[in-house]
């Protein structure tokens, strides 16, 4: 069949389709933040219970009696604290609220730290390719908020990567400019194209006694079995 | 003028209907025209034709989508402008007219059969578009119904041409395993 047989035969494709190319708007944006927003604050809710329901689970599981995953007990707080200053902490470090735009949800991703680097193996999950960027922070939960890590500068590579429904990618993150990392529970916000975003987040632990505990395929924490 | 009270006009044989198709759909059949011809005369040209075509046409039709009624007859006529141009070019002047003159014995339809593989093709495209996703299905018909160029479609979309380009590739390609699995010799 000639090309211009083709076009010749897609003039009588079905009118609705016709007529949906013509008055087709794209979402604005500030629609798609109205979305987000009311998104974000449902994720909130939902990060909130998942990260008690985990940290119980992992006090059950995986950690020593006599050991407990939090942060080692600060001097009690007194009236010249700061009103930023996150109690529970050695040092009175006043920590970045870290934004709360929730993740993909059509990414799966396991976590592994070792060497004070993180590997992140993302599987895409959906039906359509997943573009992602490398540019990373690291987050830690104190209470039931997440904050930034303080840093020193570090290198980003500024690449694009895509990758296919069903197939996976691996990056490593190098942790060291967040320097010592106290017990506690971490993400690396990652994927993004710039420093501002934040497409997924990748969890891990550190326990007490210096482990850290990455998450495996399905999402749970590396060791996790389900109670009986 | 809604688009109900423009086929009211026509049906009632008011001359009013083609001025206010005009109002209405002028800028939209010289695009789709214009897309195809790239001639701004040929275009007014094709688009004249077009409001001739939808008053000879409504009554006894009744269109339900009036714009892709119209755009699809614009196209038709601009794509046979845009062969008989071509025509001309390959064939010397002598080619366009003795074409002119055989349409007038011949019906110039498809044969049975023809037009029969042709209507399954038509429904198996339907059905293929049906499954993509909306954001996707637009620009496959900007690009190959509309004959819009990347650029415009990026803009309409929001989006960068590279990822139009390569949207649409994927697409193309999609469509015609669909069909030769589906049996079409393409």
């Amino acid at each position: 069949m000639r090309q211009i047989d083709f076009f010749e035969v897609l003039e009588n494709i079905d009118d609705k389709y016709i007529e949906e190319a013509a008055t087709y708007k794209k979402v604005s944006k500030l629609g798609n933040v109205r979305t987000l927003l009311a998104v974000a604050a449902s994720l909130i809710v939902v990060i909130g219970v998942a990260a008690i329901f985990l940290r119980l689970s992992l006090k059950e599981k995986l950690v020593p009696p006599t050991t407990t995953i939090a942060f080692t007990e600060a001097e009690p707080e007194t009236s010249e604290t700061p009103a930023t200053t996150v109690p529970g902490f050695t040092e009175a470090i006043n920590y970045e609220p870290a934004n709360d735009i929730p993740g993909t949800q059509f990414v799966l991703a396991s976590v592994r730290v070792e060497d004070n680097k993180a590997k992140v193996t993302f599987t895409n999950i959906s039906d359509e390719p997943w573009s992602f960027g490398e540019y990373y922070k690291l987050e830690v939960l104190i209470g039931n908020k997440w904050y930034y890590v303080p840093s020193e500068d570090y290198i980003v590579h500024d690449l694009m990567h895509e990758i296919g429904p069903g197939t996976d990618y691996t990056l490593t993150y190098d942790l060291s400019p967040f320097g010592y990392l106290a017990p506690g529970d971490y993400r690396i916000s990652c994927g993004g194209l710039d420093f501002t975003t934040n497409v997924y987040y990748a969890f891990f632990i550190k326990t007490d006694d210096g482990v850290f505990i990455g998450t495996d395929p399905t999402g749970y924490p590396e060791g996790y079995t389900e109670a009986t | 003028m809604e688009d109900e009270n423009i086929i009211r006009l026509y049906w009632d044989r008011d001359e009013t209907a083609i001025e206010e198709t005009s109002k209405k759909y002028g800028k939209y059949c010289f695009s789709i025209a214009n897309n195809i011809l790239c001639s701004r005369e040929d275009s007014e040209e094709c688009v004249n034709d077009t409001y001739v075509k939808v008053w000879d046409s409504i009554p006894p039709k009744r269109p339900s989508i009036f714009s892709a009624f119209i755009g699809k007859i614009t196209r038709n006529i601009s794509l046979n402008r845009y062969k008989l141009n071509n025509a001309e070019k390959r064939g010397g002047n002598e080619m366009p007219l003795v074409l002119d003159e055989v349409r007038e014995i011949v019906s110039g339809q498809p044969d049975p059969e023809e037009q029969a593989i042709r209507d399954e093709l038509i429904a198996a495209v339907n059905d293929y578009l049906a499954t993509l996703p909306v954001e996707k299905r637009v620009m496959f018909v900007r690009r190959y119904w509309y004959a819009d160029d990347v650029k415009s479609i990026a803009l309409r979309m929001g989006t960068s041409e590279n990822n139009i380009s390569v949207s649409v590739r994927r697409i193309r390609n999609n469509l015609r395993d669909y069909l030769i699995e589906r049996g079409f010799d393409l």
